[in-house]
Parts: structure tokens; C-alpha cells; sequence
């Protein structure tokens, strides 16, 4: 049976081309243009992965009130944020809403589409037994690649699928310095260095609030960062 | 001109105090001047009534008065107080003020001693003639002048009178003769004449019909004295202004010894010129003057002549007829007591209004400054509201007066409130502008993805689409980026690091990510703290590097250093082979100005906003200029060092 995706997006042009790009690749799709209309179609049955943006017509924010009844009905249902705004970023963050991912409209399909590929990979992953193979340990690091899933001493800080594909990237080759650019090509986005560093601030942070001696990520200046094996207390 | 100058320059009508005070104590002064004036005239008045009862024991008779006679051969019998020696000199005859009057081309002088008249005769520049003939009024008494030394008069040409005796001497100057004459000779008259050897009468002569003899008259001084007042100053002439009495003390004129120099500005200002008339010019034994013409007409008169020093007032009253004076009385009066009774009223006067000019002058000087202090505060408030990046400060000092100023502080503030909106709108247009565009570019976006992906993407013009919409992309990020950047700026937490540890670890990783240049960095020995925030100042750095090796040609070599500038870091990259465009370079730090030469990849100019952003986040500042002969361009940055206590050397 298909996956099926909601898509709660005022804009129709948008919407209509993001579904026609599920529905190729093979997902059903519903639209939605409205917050009300979506959780009452949600109420009857929930999809299995909801894309979300964040101003929703009338309601310039009405994306997070949507996310947060969501979560509040499904823990674990995979939900991606849409945003023209580079400062909702930070709003997503501080409201620690749980969404998997948030992507900028700049995304372009190929890369949107993959990521729903990994989404539903790791809900197939979590929904089977843990292998041990497939995690990858770094000190109190451990990452599983599978499940999305990064925890630190044990415990889950939270990422989004963009920052744990920037720790990933960082924590495969300790020592090694990653630049920006590269960066951005493993988590599959198209950023401005600005917000790559504003990424990993939040990422440290996320650490640091489990850890508040964590320093596993290095900046080194003019080039990068780089993942300090060990240096973990 | 200044404000304060202004408000100086108005104070200074204070000035008119003290002058309408001057106006003041003139006025008074006036009219105490008449009030004496009448006073004295009046006192004139009643004396010469007082007199004119006994003015028929000394009144000339009328036949003096005629008309056709000519007074200039009148002439003033003097007192002597002493006999003096006959010698042919006249420094003997008593007093200084007694010498010899000049009468044409003779000098005489006629004085009275006991029953003598004495008379004293020179004629300058001339030989002595043969005789000197005195004429009384019917007989006459010759003087030969043989050999200089004693002479005898000789009564009518025949009989030699031993009563009447001279002397004469030659001098330098010619010849004199001092004579004295037996009064009953001459009657009361005089005239000279010079005679030749043959008994002709030379041209020089005095009197061709004898002159009258005029002189204190013992009479009309007992009529005086029995009469005048006591203190007072009064005199009886007659006619011509012959004194036949005096009485009371002499004329003095002196300056005011107690006049303060106030008083000697205000004599110099108004005083002496009060009404007052030429000084009369006298013989001695002689009054002259406006009120004596006058009184000799019949008419009483007062009237103040300026003296050297001070004034004297004059009164004249006619004793008889109406048309023609036997005598007339005068009164003076010196009037310095007049102005030191007003003095003292006008020095206080002056003194006061000028210290309340002056205070009232000081008061406007205060005033004014600080009028122009609060002006001044306004006006730097105000040019300073506005800040570089377009922010506005907080209100503006006066805005809560009540007074024009305070209106003034109002409706500036109001402008500038009017301008932070504006500014506010155009900062957060980037972003909106940002934000609306994105929208639209998604859907272009996905639905060329869309093209692709259903496989009619045949012919360039997909991809050209593609390239367009990326580009497009780019623009709209970087126009959002600038006041993300903002953001992200003053977010950034702060620590103290070596900021010359930082660059070095910089330095060697620019080597290795620009191979084709060279990196050089100096800094100073000691380690550079900085309270900052490392990341930022890693960007900044980033943003000058990346511009120095946009503009240096490759193998060039790029220089970083770090100095010490007084409470300050400076931080300069300086690299060859470009320089400054002409024009501000402050310009040059904000955002989306390049002067980059237009390439294919976008650029907004962004770097070197954020290189400002950041030193100002520091408290510092950015500069760039040209460097010397044209050898490039050096980009500068001062970063305030740590203050307090510093971490030992790491």
C-alpha cells in the first residue's frame, strides 16, 4: 500500500506541483489550504507524512499551532516545515515543536523527495529491531543511521534531519575539518553560510543542553568544523 | 554674532538709565539755576533801590553820557595802596594785576593817591618826543623830555608847578615817563599828547578831547557797604562797567576739589555747558558782559558765563532812569556750590543706574547663555539623533519646556520619529521583500523541477530557466541575509579570547585554502585579549580576506596585522594591486554596495557590511584607504581591548 502525504500549503501553485512530484514518485496525496480543513480531514485518518507551511493564509503562524496538535494526536508522525522565512528557523527551535525537518521553499524537488524517502525509511527502521551494525559510536555520540536517530550519553537531543545529517557528516571522519560547502551538500540543502552557522550553533546547543560540557564541535576558523573525537568529557 | 553677543548688544539700551538720569539731574539743575538766577536778580534789584537814593553823590553827571562822545578815552583811575617812587617804572605802583593798558599805540595807566593822580605813559618803538602834554579838563601840564631822569611839569606852557613831577627813562623798547599830576589840575579828565620840538602835537595821542577819570568812588562804597548783604558779591559800576564799589569777597574760580570723577564726567557731559555765555573779557577796574550792556539800557539782567573751572552767574540791576542808568548794580555769584549741592544727588543717581545696568546687562548675559546651552544641546541632540546605520537615539533633552524651545525639541522629535518609521520600513524591506518573492519562486522552482521530472525538458531552455530562478534565489537570500545577519550579530554571547592567537590559526588556514597567494601575519609579541565574541570576529576576518584575494592578483601577497592603538586592537588586511573607488569610504561598509567589476555570480556587497556590523557589535569601527604610491588597499578594523584583569599568558 502507498504512502500517503498530506500537504497543508496555502500557495495552490505550490501545492499543486509538490503533489504532482509525490504522486509521480508514487505517494497519495491529499492538499489542504487551511489549518480547520486539515485537521478535520486528519480527525477521519492520519496520512502518513504531513508537509507543513508555516503561514497558512490568514494565519501567518497557523504552521506551528498545526504542528503542535499534531504532535499532540501522534508522536511519531513525520511532519516537514516549508518556510520563506529564515527566521522561523529559530521560532521552530525555540518552540521545540518536534518537527523532523524545516526546509526553506528554496528546496528543490529531487532533494525534498529524499528526504521524505529518509523519513519513511526511518519510520520502517524504528518500527524494527535496533542493529547494532548500523550505529555509528563516536565517545558518548551514537548515531543510527537507519533510524535517524542520534543520541548523546544515552540520550535523544532531538535533531532534525538537516542537523543530523551535519553531525553525521562531522562525526564519520573525527579530526577531519568540514567546510561549509560541503556540509550543505550531506545534509542535501542549499544554504547561506550564515544559516550553516547558525545550524550548528543550534545543534551545540541541543548537546549542551544534555551535556553542558559538550565540545565535540570544533570550529576551525576559516575553514570549518571538525569533530574532536575523545575530547568529549 | 553669537546669541549671548546679541542679547549683550540689546542690554547695552540699559545704558539709558543712567542718561535719562542725566536728563533728570539737568533738568533739576536747570531749574535750581534759574531759581538762583532769579534769586540774584531780585537781590540786584532791591539794592540798586536800596542805592539809588544816594546815587546822586557818585553818579557821573549826565554831560559824560552824551552822545557824541566817545568813550574809548575814558579811562580807570586805580588805587594805589602805597606811594610809590617816581622813577619811570611802574612795577612799583602795588599790586601785579596793575600794568599798563594799551590805548592805541600807547600804554597807560592812571591811578589815585591821595590827591595825586598818578599817570604812566609808554609808547613802544618810537623815539621820545620833545614833551609829554597832560590835559585836565581846562588846564594842561608838559612834561619836556630832555635828558632821562626827573622832569617838572610846566602848568599851561609857562609856569612850572613843583606839586607836578615825573621821571622817564628810555628802554629797549622806546620811552616812559611816570608822572604825577596834582588832581585839582585835571579835573577828573585826561588826555596825552606827544609834542614835538616845535611845540606841534605828534600823531600819537590819547584823547584828543579829554577822557573822564573814573574810579572807586568813596561814596557809593559807604552807600555799598551800608547796603549789600553780607557773603554776597556785589559791585556798583557805571555806565561802561567802571567799578565805583566792590564789596564782599573776591571772585574765585577753582575746580571743585571734592568732585569724584563721576561728577567730572557728568561737569564734561551736561554741567558746564548749561545756558552758559562766553567768559566777558574785562580791564581791570572794569565789569563787562551782556548783563552790564544791558542794565546801562535800563534793563535788569542775570545770565551765568562759563569761567575757566567753573561758572559764575551775574546779575545787573540800573539804579534810575529807565532809559539811561546812573549806576548799576551787579551781583555775582560763583555756582560751583550749585552743581555740589546737585552732585551728590547725581552722583548716586548715576552710580545706581549704572549698577542696575550693569546687573541688568549681567542678568541677560546669563540668560542668554543659557538659552544658547539649551539651543546648543538641542542642536547636538538632534545631530546626533541620527546615527550612521539610520538609527535613532532616545528623546531629545528641552522636550518637556514650555517655551518655544520646547516646541521646538517637540516638532524635531516628531521629524525624527517620522524618519526612525521610514528607517524601520526600509530595514525590515529586505526581508519582506525577501519573503513575498520566495513564494513565487518556489512555484517557478517546483515546476521546472515538475518539467524535468515528466521529461520535457528537451532544448537548453530548461536549463537556462533553471540557472535564471537560481540566480534569482541567490539575490533573494542575500537581500534577506543583511538583517539576518543583524540578528545573529547581536545574539552572539561573549568571552575573552587571544585574538592574535585566533588570526594566526586563521592565517595558516587561509594558506591552505587560497594556495595561490601568500599570507603574512605581524603581531605583537604579548598575547591580544579581546572581550568578544570569536566566531564573529572569525567572519569579519573571513569577509576581508575573501575581499583582499578578490582584488589581488594571484601570487600576490596578502598581509595581516595586529597593532596596538592605544584602547584599541587595530586589525588591518591590507593587499596590492587595487585601490578605493573614489568617494566616502564609510560607503563602502554598507550593505549592497560593491565595487566589484560586474562578473557573472551575483554579489550585494554583503562582506563588508558584516565586517562593519561586527566592529561596531565590538564597539569598534571599520576603515579602509589607499595605500601610499598606489601600492594598494588596506582595510582596517580597531577592536577595544579587554578591560580589567587578564588571564596570564596561555
Amino acid at each position: 500500500m502507498s504512502r500517503h502525504i498530506a500537504i497543508v500549503e496555502d500557495e495552490a501553485a505550490i501545492r499543486e506541483n509538490y503533489a504532482d512530484a509525490f504522486r509521480r514518485t508514487g505517494y497519495r496525496v491529499s492538499m489542504f489550504a487551511a489549518r480547520r480543513e486539515a485537521l478535520d480531514a486528519f480527525d477521519a485518518r492520519l496520512p502518513d507524512l504531513v508537509v507543513i507551511d508555516v503561514s497558512l493564509g490568514a494565519e501567518p503562524e497557523g504552521g506551528f499551532e498545526l504542528c503542535r496538535e499534531l504532535r499532540a494526536r501522534a508522536p511519531r508522525l513525520p511532519l516537514i516545515f516549508l518556510t520563506a522565512r529564515d527566521s522561523d528557523f529559530d521560532v521552530v527551535s525555540g518552540l521545540r515543536l518536534g518537527a523532523d525537518d524545516y526546509l526553506t521553499k528554496d528546496i528543490s524537488l529531487p532533494h525534498l523527495l529524499a528526504r521524505i524517502a529518509a523519513l519513511f525509511r526511518r519510520l520502517e527502521a524504528l518500527t524494527g529491531p535496533a542493529d547494532a551494525q548500523r550505529v555509528l559510536e563516536r565517545g558518548q555520540l551514537q548515531l543510527d543511521v537507519e533510524r535517524l536517530e542520534a543520541r548523546w550519553a544515552g540520550q535523544d537531543p532531538g535533531l532534525t534531519l538537516t542537523e543530523f545529517w551535519i553531525v553525521h557528516a562531522l562525526a564519520r571522519h573525527p579530526g577531519h575539518v568540514k567546510n561549509r560547502q560541503q556540509l550543505m551538500d550531506a545534509a542535501h540543502v542549499v544554504l547561506d553560510d550564515a544559516t550553516i552557522t547558525s545550524h550548528v550553533k543550534r545543534i551545540r546547543r541541543k548537546f549542551e543542553a544534555i551535556d553542558p560540557a559538550f565540545g565535540a564541535i570544533h570550529t576551525v576558523y576559516g575553514l570549518g568544523y571538525r569533530w574532536r573525537d575523545g575530547a568529549a568529557t | 554674532m553669537k546669541l549671548a553677543g546679541q542679547l549683550v548688544a540689546v542690554s547695552a539700551v540699559t545704558l539709558l538709565l543712567p542718561w535719562a538720569g542725566c536728563q533728570y539731574a539737568r533738568d533739576i539743575e536747570t531749574t535750581l539755576r534759574q531759581g538762583e538766577a532769579a534769586t540774584l536778580l531780585s537781590t540786584a534789584r532791591l539794592l540798586a533801590a536800596a542805592v539809588a537814593p544816594a546815587a546822586g553823590e557818585f553818579a557821573a553827571p549826565p554831560t559824560r553820557w552824551r552822545a557824541d562822545r566817545a568813550r574809548s578815552s575814558d579811562l580807570y583811575v586805580h588805587t594805589l595802596p602805597t606811594l610809590p617812587t617816581l622813577d619811570g617804572f611802574v612795577e612799583d605802583w602795588g599790586p601785579a594785576s596793575l600794568q599798563a593798558e594799551p590805548h592805541g599805540d600807547m600804554a597807560l595807566l592812571v591811578a589815585r593817591r591821595g590827591v595825586f593822580i598818578h599817570v604812566f605813559v609808554a609808547v613802544p618803538g618810537t623815539a621820545p618826543p620833545a614833551a609829554v602834554s597832560l590835559h585836565g579838563r581846562d588846564l594842561r601840564v608838559e612834561f619836556p623830555l630832555e635828558a632821562p631822569g626827573a622832569v617838572s611839569g610846566i602848568v599851561q606852557g609857562a609856569s612850572p608847578d613843583p606839586r607836578a613831577r615825573g621821571d622817564w627813562q628810555a628802554t629797549s623798547a622806546g620811552w616812559q615817563l611816570e608822572a604825577r599830576v596834582p588832581g585839582a589840575l585835571l579835573e577828573g579828565r585826561l588826555g596825552v599828547r606827544l609834542l614835538n620840538s616845535a611845540g606841534a602835537v605828534r600823531a600819537t595821542t590819547f584823547g584828543t578831547i579829554p577822557g573822564w577819570m573814573t574810579g572807586p568812588d568813596p561814596a557809593a562804597q559807604a552807600a555799598l557797604d551800608a547796603l549789600a548783604p553780607p557773603g554776597q558779591r556785589v559791585f556798583l559800576v557805571d555806565r561802561t562797567g567802571f567799578v565805583l564799589a566792590e564789596h564782599g569777597p573776591p571772585r574765585q574760580s577753582r575746580p571743585d576739589p571734592d568732585a569724584g570723577w563721576l561728577e567730572r564726567l557728568y561737569r564734561r557731559v551736561l554741567g558746564d555747558r548749561i545756558e552758559a555765555d562766553p567768559p566777558p573779557a574785562a580791564r581791570p577796574g572794569q565789569l563787562s558782559g551782556r548783563h552790564i550792556e544791558l542794565a546801562a539800557l535800563g534793563v535788569s539782567d542775570a545770565r551765568r558765563y562759563a569761567l575757566p573751572g567753573g561758572s559764575l552767574l551775574a546779575a545787573a540791576a540800573p539804579i534810575g532812569g529807565r532809559q539811561a542808568a546812573e549806576a548799576i548794580v551787579v551781583v555775582e555769584r560763583d555756582t560751583a556750590e550749585i552743581l555740589s549741592l546737585t552732585g551728590r544727588p547725581t552722583r548716586r543717581l548715576l552710580g545706581t543706574s549704572l549698577l542696575a545696568s550693569f546687573a541688568a546687562a549681567a542678568v541677560l548675559l546669563g540668560f542668554a547663555v543659557l538659552l544658547s546651552l539649551r539651543i546648543r544641546r538641542l542642536r547636538d541632540a538632534a545631530g546626533e539623533a541620527v546615527g550612521r546605520r539610520g538609527e535613532i537615539s532616545g528623546p531629545l533633552p528641552n522636550a518637556q519646556a514650555d517655551d518655544e524651545l520646547g516646541d521646538l525639541a517637540r516638532s524635531i522629535g516628531g521629524l525624527l520619529g517620522k524618519v526612525r518609521e521610514h528607517n524601520l520600513y526600509l530595514q525590515s524591506l529586505g526581508g519582506r521583500l525577501a519573503h513575498e518573492l520566495r513564494t513565487p519562486l518556489a512555484v517557478v522552482r517546483s515546476s521546472l523541477d515538475n518539467l524535468e521530472a515528466e521529461g520535457a525538458g528537451e532544448g537548453p531552455w530548461l536549463g537556462r530557466a533553471r540557472d535564471g530562478v537560481d540566480r534569482m534565489g541567490r539575490l533573494v537570500n542575500a537581500l534577506a541575509a543583511a538583517r539576518q545577519i543583524e540578528r545573529a550579530v547581536t545574539a552572539e554571547a561573549h568571552q575573552r579570547f587571544d585574538l592574535a592567537a585566533q588570526v594566526g590559526e586563521m592565517t595558516a588556514a587561509y594558506q591552505a585554502l587560497y594556495p595561490d597567494r601568500t599570507f603574512s601575519f605581524t603581531r605583537p609579541v604579548a598575547s591580544c585579549w579581546l572581550d568578544g565574541a570569536p566566531e564573529l570576529i572569525a567572519q569579519l576576518l573571513d569577509k576581508l580576506v575573501e575581499n583582499a584575494v578578490a582584488f589581488a592578483p594571484a601570487g600576490a601577497d596578502i598581509r595581516l596585522a595586529i597593532e596596538e592603538s592605544g584602547t584599541c586592537w587595530r586589525l588591518s588586511v591590507t593587499n596590492p594591486g587595487s585601490r578605493l573607488p573614489p568617494g566616502p569610504s564609510a560607503r563602502l561598509f554598507d550593505s549592497m554596495v560593491s565595487e566589484r567589476p560586474a562578473d557573472t555570480t551575483p554579489h550585494l556587497g554583503l562582506g563588508l557590511f558584516i565586517v562593519r556590523l561586527v566592529a561596531e557589535h565590538h564597539g569598534g569601527r571599520a576603515a579602509a584607504h589607499n595605500l601610499a604610491d598606489d601600492a594598494g588597499v588596506e582595510f582596517l578594523v580597531e577592536l577595544p581591548k579587554a578591560q580589567g584583569t587578564l588571564p596570564g599568558r596561555a
